[in-house]
């Protein structure tokens, strides 16, 4: 109390004198750099000693708030106010009471200051029209706005903070008319030009690249601001939605710097929040709402999240009185809905984002995003007519929205594909590549289908939609509206998108698994209503990969293994961030196989029945500690520690095999090194698997014998690594050249049991098998190789000649059926050949078909005829 | 294929009336400078494929066939001449003096071209040619039905010899002067399986085209390269070309009639003139080939059903002829 007396008699000196000029430019300085402390203590010292300035009590309000002291700012505020001050200082007091949601009272702070024409009415003005546009009062905000229009044409002498308010009102316009965005960097950028050494003005223009996607020209900008002052809370904060942009896990990290520097940074609690629930912590999300909350307890994007929370739980009831809430503070606050929508996309519920998404735009129509993500969920569960209207209205109010832009060019692509039709699915595949994927695709979608189905107690009550995109690209944009994601394949519930074989770009891959491993999730989803969390979706597709065929699926690799043993790995009850935040580039695929093997030690030591008890919490709204109790009977913690053991018993071989790799710098040891080195180090520890294997391939790379005695060891020490550089590929190349055919299809025997996705090893394993008269073994592994590469029109003419020579009619009416549609120059032998193995198969009707359609291109063809003939004589026509 | 067509009549589609007729069929080969010893090789090589399978597979006599190589020595003794621009010209020449009206020649230069000129050169010991130098040359077959095919690289100015009764393919556009992989695959649509896709023991310039085009395209797809070729062929005299020529109409028509072997092979047309029934046989035979592709003309406007019925039934009376003239064929073996 006494220090307010003395403040108070101060502050009847307020705008009478200052601070020396020369300390008022260093605190200056301090505050712009981000040494807070050091210009607090210099304007605090003169408002304490009555010698304060105006400029220099609102700065030290700003230093306050940047560094989260809202309370000091507000009884210096209130005392300055009291002091006889009220007007000059109403609208920084004003702001600091919208910071904390005390809405009215900041609106008589404003009105005051632009009533009583304060020497930064100006920002006051914006303030209030701000407020009054986020309250609902849309039709003043933006009469309020406008006038910063005339403001700007009009006035040549606008500081840069006055410009600042200008560029923040068009962007306020520009919801409605885009091209004001353009007029709105104008006024930063001029701002920028005012008072270079300023961070509001470039902040200000990096968050509106930011809302217009552009995240390049934002870093640029936020990192300039860095530069001026390091300890710019608000700038981390751009920084890490800059990064949240981008899909970098380091976001967080970013918002965590920001709350060190400003504890009462409310955005940066939120986006932090957001962030939690994108990764599925629920628990972690709600503790950062509620802090939030104490610093503005009436924020609407917090009562935002909380709803969120409430909907992701299940909580209807309080998801309406959380939205009802927010509504009751600005009716038009459709914001909600958007940004549950979003949130419930993230958490895979994209049949209600679309719910959300429509009630958003029905609330505020200018929620351009809202239109996009209605347009793109409609799109996830397949109402692609909808979905275009939406994208639409999308790209017309917001241009610059490159996501909406690249899934509308997707949409135009599609009349380039068609739709075939199974009993189950409705496979949309390029008309190129229709005929010959639709023989392979549809009956492994249905064997899949089925199998899953049974085994999860699972059926789609519409047929699930799969697309094949010829282009990655296509596929990327489909599945996030950009180009460059790393996967193959989503899920979306009951539409899929998939990268046909061969997509140019993607490598080797096994097209079939990757099918059968998004067909799991279609169940998955189904059975949790979308509530299964994202490890335990992706690891039971893989799991089930594993089981649909021999190789399928992946399996640990040195990596993983090593990663294991550099305690990289999370434990089950953290596994979800590997997916939603990896920390090494190889994370997000080891987290996919320890994912796997958690599902396989839950069969193993609780059985299937277990999984299920999983699934069946989850669907029942569970979190991940309760669904483990329920599903397990176990705590959370304790299935970390027996995941652990349980991967350390299964891998004890590998593992020891591995730890002198693990302790070695990466570089050594690698291939490429000299092979006397190699040598070296494989024989001064036979347990290095590493060691032994490079060694080995070194050796055999120069011809020499020693190297099957080393590959062997590696072999011993790690018989699950089935790598394109394995000893069982360097082997089997070493076997063969010595003639030992036999014992080199042996060896890739082994590899093919273990890796799907070889073609070389394919087909190296099918000439061989031919050369020793293993026609069905040869058989088999052709057929395998077409789940990687099905193009080659040769390779299905050689397997069906050989499917005949077996006489396996069936597999040959399929590879006879293949050959047609690549589009062979000779169709009508293809057609011939159909015909014959359809007839041999029994399939007579089938075989008639064939056999004129042949006919039909070439009408002299003798085979057919005789064909023709015979069919209609053992018919009697 | 079902092997060799030992019998004296092949069934085959179109112009079964014309088929009475002997129409003889003239080759020249003229491979032109290879520039190093393995392309020198490739193209003797590619050249003789083409000549054996001209004879021993289409049955065309030695003695209307004729080969120009820049190496006579290297040719394995099939070579008449070196392909001088003064051999060309009296190739020609000869075949011109020795053939009939109605009779087809087939001209195909193998080797390199350049862009220098006026529609660009064939490159050839001594002077090269350009289409300018083979106009004249062409002139002389004005009464022949003539295939004019060069493989060589930056060809597409070729398509200036384009005219009436005329069949003009090249490799490639003009200015595409990357080697072109076209001739490889033109050459084996004629000596391997896979081109004679209407199945009448023949392969026509058409189906050697349209084979030619898509092993290239599939060849460019398995390298994952982009193509640098683009052959053309015209033969409605229009000069202009086409990629994708059509059997029916416009450039193609005349190329599918323009068959190495098939009914025209003249080396199996013995017989039919001396066999009254066989020559009914044959009569019946074109009217059922004249219905058929009447019935395939009329397919888009006949309902489905319809139409599978009509060809069906039409399908199974060409079979039981062809199947009762190739039985007399046969039995008078």
């Amino acid at each position: 109390m006494k220090r307010l007396v003395g403040m108070l008699l101060c502050l009847c000196l307020v705008g009478a004198t200052s601070a020396p000029p020369a300390q008022d430019d260093a605190a200056l300085t301090a505050f712009r750099s981000g040494r807070y402390d050091e210009a607090i203590a210099v304007w605090q010292a003169a408002l304490d000693g009555g010698s304060a300035t105006v400029a220099q009590v609102r700065t030290l309000l700003q230093a306050l708030r940047a560094t989260g002291r809202s309370d000091r700012a507000a009884a210096a505020a209130r005392a300055v106010s009291e002091g006889g001050n009220a007007v000059a200082i109403a609208n920084r007091w004003g702001e600091l009471f919208y910071e904390r949601g005390q809405i009215e009272a900041a609106r008589a702070r404003f009105q005051l200051a632009v009533d009583e024409g304060a020497s930064d009415a100006l920002v006051a003005e914006l303030n209030l029209a701000v407020l009054e546009f986020e309250s609902g009062d849309r039709e003043s905000a933006t009469r309020r706005f406008n006038r910063f229009v005339d403001v700007y044409n009009s006035s040549g002498t606008l500081n840069a903070e006055e410009l600042v308010a200008v560029g923040v009102a068009c962007s306020y316009l520009g919801r409605e008319n885009p091209s004001l965005f353009h007029d709105a960097v104008r006024a930063f950028e001029e701002a920028i030009a005012a008072d270079p050494e300023s961070s509001e003005p470039r902040l200000r223009l990096a968050e509106l690249f930011l809302t217009k996607y552009d995240g390049a020209e934002a870093g640029v900008l936020i990192e300039e601001v860095l530069r001026l002052n390091p300890s710019h809370a608000g700038a981390h904060l751009a920084e890490a939605r800059r990064l949240h942009f981008n899909g970098s896990s380091e976001a967080m990290a970013r918002v965590d710097r920001a709350l060190e520097l400003n504890p009462e940074l409310v955005p940066a609690r939120v986006l932090r929040a957001r962030l939690l629930l994108a990764a599925e912590s629920q628990a972690a999300a709600e503790a950062e709402m509620d802090r939030a909350l104490k610093s503005n307890p009436d924020s609407l994007e917090v009562l935002t999240l909380k709803a969120a929370l409430h909907f992701l739980r299940g909580e209807q009831r309080s998801f309406d009185d959380a939205a009802a809430r927010a509504l009751s503070r600005d009716p038009n606050y459709g914001q909600l809905f958007a940004v549950v929508a979003e949130l419930a996309v993230q958490n895979r519920f994209y049949a209600q984002a679309v719910d959300l998404a429509r009630r958003a735009t029905e609330i505020d129509p200018s929620l351009w995003a809202a239109h996009g993500t209605l347009g793109i969920n409609l799109m996830r569960i397949g109402r692609i007519d909808e979905a275009r209207a939406s994208l639409e209205r999308a790209f017309q109010g917001d241009p610059f929205n490159v996501w909406i832009k690249n899934t509308l060019d997707l949409l135009d692509t599609f009349p380039d594909y068609r739709i075939v039709e199974t009993d189950r699915f409705r496979l949309m595949i390029g008309h190129e590549r229709a005929d010959l994927m639709s023989l392979y695709m549809g009956p492994l979608a249905e064997e899949a289908y089925e199998a899953l189905s049974a085994k999860y107690g699972y059926r789609s009550e519409e047929p699930v939609r799969i697309e094949v995109y010829d282009r990655h690209a296509d596929f990327s944009v489909r599945t996030l509206g950009l180009a460059g994601l790393g996967a193959l394949g989503v899920a979306f519930g009951p539409v899929v998108a998939v990268d046909a074989p061969l997509t140019p770009g993607m490598g080797l891959f096994n097209w079939g698994s990757t099918l059968w491993h998004e067909i799991a999730h279609v169940v998955t989803l189904g059975v949790t209503d979308f509530r299964v969390p994202r490890w335990l979706t992706e690891g039971l597709s893989v799991y089930e990969e594993r089981r649909a065929r021999e190789a399928w699926g992946d399996d640990a690799t040195p990596g993983f293994l090593l990663a294991l043993l550099r305690g990289q790995l999370l434990p089950v009850s953290r596994i979800n961030e590997g997916f939603a935040r990896p920390r090494y580039p190889e994370h997000l695929g080891h987290s996919y196989l320890q994912a796997s093997l958690v599902c396989e030690l839950i069969e193993e030591d609780w059985g299937f029945d277990a999984i299920l008890a999983l699934l069946d919490a989850y669907r029942d709204g569970r979190t991940g500690a309760e669904a483990i109790r329920v599903g397990l009977g176990i705590e959370p913690e304790e299935l970390d520690v027996r995941f652990d053991e349980y991967l350390r018993a299964r891998y004890a071989g590998p593992l020891r095999g591995l730890e002198a790799a693990a302790k070695r710098p990466p570089a050594q040891g690698r291939q490429g090194t000299d092979s006397a080195d190699l040598k070296a180090l494989a024989d001064a520890d036979s347990t290095d698997f590493i060691a032994h294997l490079s060694a080995g391939a070194a050796l055999a790379r120069q011809g020499s014998d020693e190297a099957i005695e080393y590959l062997e060891r590696a072999k011993r020490l790690f018989p699950g690594y089935a790598g394109p550089d394995s000893a069982y590929v360097h082997l089997a190349k070493i076997l063969e050249a010595r003639g030992d055919v036999a014992a080199a299809a042996a060896e890739l025997r082994m590899l093919l049991s273990l890796n799907e996705s070889l073609l070389p090893a394919y087909l190296k394993s099918a000439e061989l098998l031919e050369q020793l008269g293993r026609t069905s073994e040869a058989a088999d592994f052709l057929q395998r190789s077409m789940f990687i590469d099905p193009w080659d029109i040769s390779r299905h003419q050689r397997l069906a000649q050989l499917r005949e020579n077996l006489e396996q009619w069936s597999g040959a009416v399929r590879e006879r059926a293949a050959v047609v549609a690549l589009g062979p120059v000779d169709r009508a032998s293809a057609l011939y050949r159909l015909a014959y193995a359809h007839d041999r198969h029994g399939d007579t009707r089938a075989a008639r078909r064939a056999v004129i359609a042949a006919l039909e291109i070439a009408p002299g063809y003798r085979d057919a005829q005789e064909l023709l003939l015979a069919i209609r004589a053992r018919q009697g026509t | 294929m079902r092997g060799a067509v030992p019998a004296a009549v092949v069934i085959a589609a179109g112009l079964w009336p014309a088929a009475a007729t002997a129409q003889e069929t003239w080759l020249l080969v003229v491979s032109g400078v290879g520039g190093n010893a393995s392309y020198r090789q490739t193209f003797v090589d590619r050249s003789i494929q083409l000549l054996e399978a001209a004879q021993e597979r289409f049955g065309i006599p030695a003695s209307h066939i004729t080969y120009l190589a820049e190496r006579i020595e290297l040719a394995d003794g099939r070579a008449a001449a070196r392909s001088t621009r003064e051999e060309v010209d009296a190739a020609i020449t000869d075949i011109a003096a020795r053939c009939n009206p109605g009779d087809q020649v087939l001209i195909v230069l193998i080797g390199h071209g350049s862009t220098q000129g006026e529609g660009g050169r064939f490159a050839l010991p001594g002077p090269d040619m350009g289409p300018a130098d083979f106009a004249p040359l062409l002139g002389r077959l004005s009464q022949q039905r003539v295939g004019f095919v060069n493989t060589a690289s930056a060809s597409g100015g070729f398509l200036a010899l384009a005219g009436p009764g005329r069949v003009v393919v090249t490799a490639t556009r003009a200015g595409q002067r990357e080697e072109p992989l076209f001739g490889q695959f033109f050459v084996e649509a004629f000596s391997a399986e896979g081109a004679d896709t209407d199945k009448d023991q023949g392969v026509s310039l058409l189906e050697s085209f349209v084979y030619a085009r898509t092993e290239v395209a599939r060849a460019y797809d398995l390298e994952g390269t982009l193509r640098t070729e683009n052959a053309l062929l015209d033969d409605d005299g229009d000069g202009k070309g086409t990629e994708t020529p059509e059997a029916s109409d416009g450039d193609g028509a005349l190329a599918r009639r323009f068959v190495l072997g098939g009914v025209y092979g003249s080396a199996r047309l013995a017989g039919v003139a001396d066999d009254a029934e066989l020559r009914s046989m044959l009569e019946k035979r074109g009217e059922h080939q004249a219905a058929f592709d009447h019935l395939r003309a009329a397919k888009a406007e006949l309902a489905e059903d319809d139409y599978l019925t009509q060809l069906e039934e039409l399908l199974v009376q060409i079979a039981e002829l062809d199947t009762a003239i190739r039985a007399r064929n046969e039995a008078a073996q």
